[in-house]
């Protein structure tokens, strides 16, 4: 919203030194937000009033004059109405107007065709005065009616030396007072506390013209009906009313339209205008029925329905309530008026605008729920300007119907809830004082204050004990008000095992293991669901999904292989994970039902070589208890259910303790084609979080160290392929009692072995708990275990 | 003889200093110390030499040979210690080995350092459902029944269940205040939490909206909390997050789930206030609305207002790293693009 601070200061006595920018950093921090501080006289700087003294053809182009203006310069205008003696609106150089494309162009001085020209007469959209001076194809601004001197700067003398704030709208949504000039004024008066000069107070015939007011809707909270005779509905508006409007982006109509919304931008009261002619006897306020239609202004037909609140007359509707006229409005030759000023109540006037598509400036006021007396306020300010711009207009009848005024509203506080709230001891009075700087009245009893909200601030606006605290604080100053420590309790120590662990698991991961957190988002496309190995799962969906295809996602592999196949565009081997919800729709226990909502983590390697790809990934999984400190983590062999994006070969199942929580593998190639990946392999992990169970404090055991010295040695052997390490690992294990540990060492697959085989590197720690060994007990473990390999798994061993 | 005894010592320890490695050091230790070496051959004409002077010589030339063996021995190790481990013409100046480059998010980034500040202040961190209901999302957070938000235009409606209302219409979470209520009835006042997450709007996305974000929100209720001690709480946490004296101020706002609300806004720590692009050059950035939680929501939450009181605070993070890094695109962090990711270590 925009507001005229000269408009403002029509109401309001604001102090005259101060300072615009001033005034919006006060307004922020105790009101609305001001976005915007719009100094019209600066942007119209070194635009003057001249006079156009001769006016030739241009020796070289025809549709060009060559003008001499008041002082004496010469400027080339090709406004096709320019002519001598017609006053007009002349950019000097230096001076900034709109150019042809919208974008800022500052005049210099020029040579036109030949022709020396120093400066610019201007059209009106030149300067942003289009709504102002409305002007056909390529006319100029013509002001030769225009009470001003000649070599004078134009913005005085059309009421543009003034100041626009702009108001962001959202901070004005909980404040339907603060919707126009007046409103803002009172504010601004408590705030600096300075008068308020309030609209007059109506003086309104009793006669009701013999026109009949029937209110059938509780929506309709007051409507009153004005009949003023004696206007001319072709008046257009003097030019000070005109700039008003057009300042705060209402583009002028005619005098009587333009009354209405000067006083919607004055009062913030909405109001409409019937030629009387279209309200012969009387207007209904009802719901419409079924097949009604309303035509409005610019020709649409609003199809109506019960839930509709209208205004009818001669069973027709002629208004949507609150919202929109239809389409008989005033015309040139209208004479007598039947002026509507109303209140309707504000959800309903919210849902209509909105089922209709159609916000107007009278429904956004509406909808944040004006009070009924305001509509006095409307009427004093019409009665007023009636006087004074239609000569020979007279209010000959008015009609007041007022079933559902805005109750009164109360509060009770304390002087010290005030105060603790606050936390400073302001005292009462000064309270009470800035209470009532705002409006409110007080009753003192004690301690106890009653307080009364004024209408204006009635509607829903004010109406807790906190609201109150609000109030003082804000007029006092926020700020002000300084800081204390908080007076807390003393708790336990906060000990949160899980909370640690999902830290320690990212940081684990990133730091440890080398990954880089993503986050995707909840939803995903039918192909990666496929990809991701949940074709057959059921998934939840959005009413409204950010595209048609996109579920929620029961699992995050699907994302992963989406940001997989997106990286692989940049680089070819990175590691990634993410720990996030997925969906499930299962319900869970309680009265909400709402679904299940594991926390799951995902990781992948990306690379050339999926089987190293798998190792690393493995390590990365066979690290984590020690690494996040949680209960030991390992992976099976031949899992059951293993995911669908997983080969089939490359495949184990995470486990904690016997339950399987989670899937490491390779991922398939069909799992890549589906999800776009081109090229390199990756290795893929999804795995439950929340199975995963946090130590409560750290759980390493200090083991003594060995008293007698232990001996490592490796031996190789040339077994089948299929041969697994652990089965390996199990035989030595068991040749002999000295051997305290097989670790692999390396593994080696090509032409120095069969085909059929690999070469398998083990090292056997051996060593004894109460003796050091001699050679030949180490020669003979050794020999056993070669031994019971070679008869296990018939290879050919080397020590 | 005694003369040239002495020169050839000369001689023998010139070389032994001179040998560049262990192997021509050996060779020179053989050309004079060996069977057939000089000091060898000299010795071997002392048969030639008057008995009266041959002991004198003998002793000398032993005494000779001892110290020769000795330079020798040090040459050896003077050699040994300065034996490289790497190749000759070894390049200081390539790249160093590349550690596996991980990280954190840095939307994680920032929620750890707040955790890191909270947690030191007492606070639990709390975590809730990501699909809540209206009931939480709404109802109990003192939304009106016709509030905008609750429209399918701002908030991800679960499919389905369009004719449900209250604990059985279902959506993304919209924001976490709800989830707030969640933890008041589950625990027993005085407490102070902090609830870390992402929350959903359904808007067009650009630079600077996106349909998934990040919140922060922080709730401490107490017997006594008055303004004046939330906002000293909204300072300290700034100023620990950031490591430095942030400037804090806090003004009128609406939000149907405080009362009284502020817009609270952190000075921007690019241009101190002066006005610069990150800022719009207002100097101050808004980061989060906050106040006492309105009575309807604590009383949603089970808890006694004429008893209570609270402050709270939801702060967005996005704009706040955004502001942390100088992101121009609230939409990178959803991209999960590394070359975005992969500037935040
Ligand atoms: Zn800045």
């Amino acid at each position: 919203m925009k507001l005229s601070l000269d408009w403002l200061r029509e109401y309001v006595a604001l102090p005259a030194d101060l300072d615009p920018h001033q005034l919006a950093h006060d307004l922020t921090m105790s009101t609305v937000e001001v976005e915007g501080v719009d100094d019209l006289a600066a942007g119209l700087a070194g635009v003057v009033i001249s006079e156009v003294r001769s006016c030739e053809r241009h020796p070289d182009a025809d549709k060009l004059n060559v003008c001499t203006m008041h002082d004496g310069r010469t400027v080339v205008c090709g406004g096709s109405n320019v002519a001598a003696g017609m006053k007009v609106a002349l950019a000097l150089p230096g001076a900034v107007v709109s150019g042809r494309d919208g974008k800022p162009l500052t005049i210099a001085e020029a040579t036109v065709r030949g022709v020396a020209s120093s400066g610019m007469i201007c059209s009106s959209g030149e300067l942003g005065l289009a709504d102002l001076f409305p002007s056909k194809g390529k006319e100029i601004m013509d002001l030769t009616h225009l009470d001003a001197a000649v070599g004078s700067p134009l913005a005085p003398a059309i009421g543009y030396d003034d100041i626009l704030l702009e108001i962001d709208n959202k901070s004005l949504t909980n404040r339907p007072d603060l919707w126009g000039h007046l409103g803002m004024a009172r504010e601004l008066a408590a705030l600096y506390d300075v008068p308020l000069s309030d609209t007059p107070a109506p003086e309104l015939p009793s006669a009701d013209g013999g026109f009949e007011v029937r209110i059938e809707d509780p929506r309709c909270l007051r409507y009153t009906a004005t009949r003023v005779e004696g206007v001319d509905g072709s008046a257009a508006s003097p030019l000070w009313l005109a700039a008003r409007l057009a300042k705060v982006g209402q583009r002028p109509i005619n005098l009587l339209v333009d009354l209405t919304n000067y006083v919607m931008m004055s009062v913030g009261q909405p109001s409409h205008a019937f030629d009387a002619r279209d309200l012969p006897e009387r207007v209904e306020i009802r719901a419409a029925r079924d097949g009604e239609a309303l035509t409005l202004l610019d020709g649409t037909e609003l199809a109506l329905d019960p839930q509709s609140l209208i205004i009818a007359s001669h069973e027709a509707p002629t208004a949507l309530a609150g919202v929109m006229g239809g389409d008989l409005a005033v015309r040139d030759d209208t004479s007598a008026l039947w002026l509507e000023v109303a209140s309707f109540d504000h959800v309903d006037v919210r849902r209509t605008a909105r089922r209709f598509g159609l916000r107007t400036e009278s429904s956004t006021r509406f909808e944040k729920g004006l009070d009924t007396p305001r509509v006095e306020a409307a009427l004093g300010l019409f009665q007023d300007l009636f006087a004074k711009l239609v000569p020979g207009s007279r209010i000959v009848a008015h009609v007041d119907s007022h079933p559902r005024p805005t109750a009164p509203v109360s509060v009770s506080v304390t002087v010290p809830f005030l105060h603790g709230r606050l936390g400073r001891e302001l005292g009462a009075p000064a309270m009470i004082g800035l209470l009532h700087r705002l409006g409110f009245c007080t009753e003192q009893d004690g301690d106890a204050l009653e307080v009364h909200v004024p209408s204006w601030r009635a509607t829903g606006d004010v109406d807790l004990p906190e609201d109150i605290v609000e109030e003082v604080g804000r007029l006092y100053g926020f700020e002000a008000l300084g800081f204390s420590p908080p007076q807390v309790e003393l708790v336990d120590p906060v000990i949160q095992p899980v909370r640690r662990m999902e830290r320690r698991l990212r940081e684990y991961l990133a730091f440890r293991c080398g990954l880089r957190e993503v986050v995707t988002y909840p939803w995903v496309s039918a192909r990666l669901l496929e990809a991701g190995g949940c074709a057959d799962t059921p998934t939840l969906g959005l009413a409204h999904p950010p595209s048609p295809d996109m579920r929620l996602a029961p699992s995050l592999v699907p994302q992963l292989l989406s940001v997989i196949a997106d990286n692989l565009r940049y680089t070819q081997s990175f590691g990634v994970f993410e720990v996030n919800r997925v969906f499930h729709v299962a319900p869970q226990d309680g009265p909400e039902g709402l679904p299940t909502q594991p926390k799951r983590l995902s990781a992948a390697v990306v690379g050339a070589d999926a089987a190293a790809l798998f190792y690393r990934l493995k390590g990365a999984v066979e690290g984590l208890s020690g690494g996040v400190q949680v209960a030991e983590v390992h992976c099976i062999a031949d899992p059951s259910g293993a995911p669908a994006w997983a080969d089939p070969s490359a495949v184990v199942g995470i486990a904690c303790g016997d339950t399987v929580i989670g899937h490491l593998g390779v991922l398939s190639a069909r799992a890549k084609r589906l999800a776009g990946i081109k090229r390199g392999e990756a290795a893929v992990l999804e795995l439950e979080v929340e199975a995963l169970e946090p130590h409560a404090s750290r759980e390493n055991r200090y083991a003594p160290l060995p008293q007698f010295p232990q001996v490592d040695f490796d031996i190789s052997l040339v077994v089948d392929r299929g041969v697994r390490f652990t089965a390996l690992r199990e035989a030595a294990l068991e040749a002999s009692a000295l051997v305290l540990g097989v670790h692999f060492v390396d593994e080696y697959v090509g032409a120095q072995v069969p085909d059929d085989k690999k070469s398998v590197t083990l090292r056997l720690r051996l060593g004894a708990a109460e003796r050091t060994l001699v050679r030949d007990e180490i020669d003979q473990a050794a020999a056993a275990v070669i031994e019971q390999l070679s008869a296990s798994f018939g290879g050919q061993v080397r020590a | 003889m005694i003369e040239q005894l002495a020169a050839l010592e000369a001689e023998a320890l010139a070389a032994i200093e001179a040998a560049p490695t262990a192997a021509e050091l050996q060779q020179v230790k053989a050309a004079w110390l060996g069977k057939k070496g000089q000091l060898t051959a000299l010795l071997k004409g002392l048969r030639d030499v008057a008995p009266a002077e041959r002991g004198a010589i003998g002793k000398a030339a032993n005494v000779a040979k001892q110290r020769l063996a000795a330079a020798a021995d040090a040459r050896k190790e003077a050699l040994l210690d300065s034996v490289s481990a790497v190749p000759a013409g070894f390049d200081v100046t390539r790249p160093g080995t590349q550690q596996p480059s991980g990280g954190l998010h840095p939307i994680t980034q920032l929620r750890y350092d707040l955790d890191d500040a909270f947690t030191s202040l007492g606070f639990e961190i709390y975590d809730g459902p990501e699909i809540s209901s209206e009931l939480y999302a709404f109802d109990s957070l003192n939304f009106p029944p016709d509030h905008p938000a609750r429209e399918s235009m701002d908030t991800y409606w679960l499919e389905g269940r369009d004719t449900k209302t209250g604990a059985e219409r279902h959506c993304l979470r919209p924001h976490l205040t709800g989830g707030s209520v969640r933890y008041m009835q589950t625990h027993e006042p005085p407490f102070r939490f902090v609830y870390p997450g992402r929350v959903y709007r359904n808007e067009t996305t650009d630079a600077s909206h996106e349909r998934a974000f990040f919140q922060y929100e922080a709730l401490i209720v107490e017997k006594k909390l008055p303004f004046t001690a939330g906002r000293l709480l909204v300072k300290t946490i700034l100023q620990a997050v950031f490591g430095r004296d942030v400037k804090v101020r806090m003004r009128a706002g609406f939000f149907p789930f405080v009362e009284p609300g502020f817009e609270i806004d952190m000075q921007c720590l690019v241009c101190e206030g002066e006005g610069c692009s990150v800022c719009k050059h207002v100097g101050w950035l808004e980061v989060m609305p906050g106040g006492p939680p309105h009575p309807e929501v604590l009383r949603a939450g089970g808890i006694d207002p004429s008893e209570w009181e609270g402050f709270y605070i939801n702060i967005g993070l996005d704009r706040l790293v955004m502001m942390r890094y100088g992101v121009d695109d609230v939409r990178h962090f959803h991209s999960s693009d590394l070359r975005f990711l992969g500037q935040f270590q």
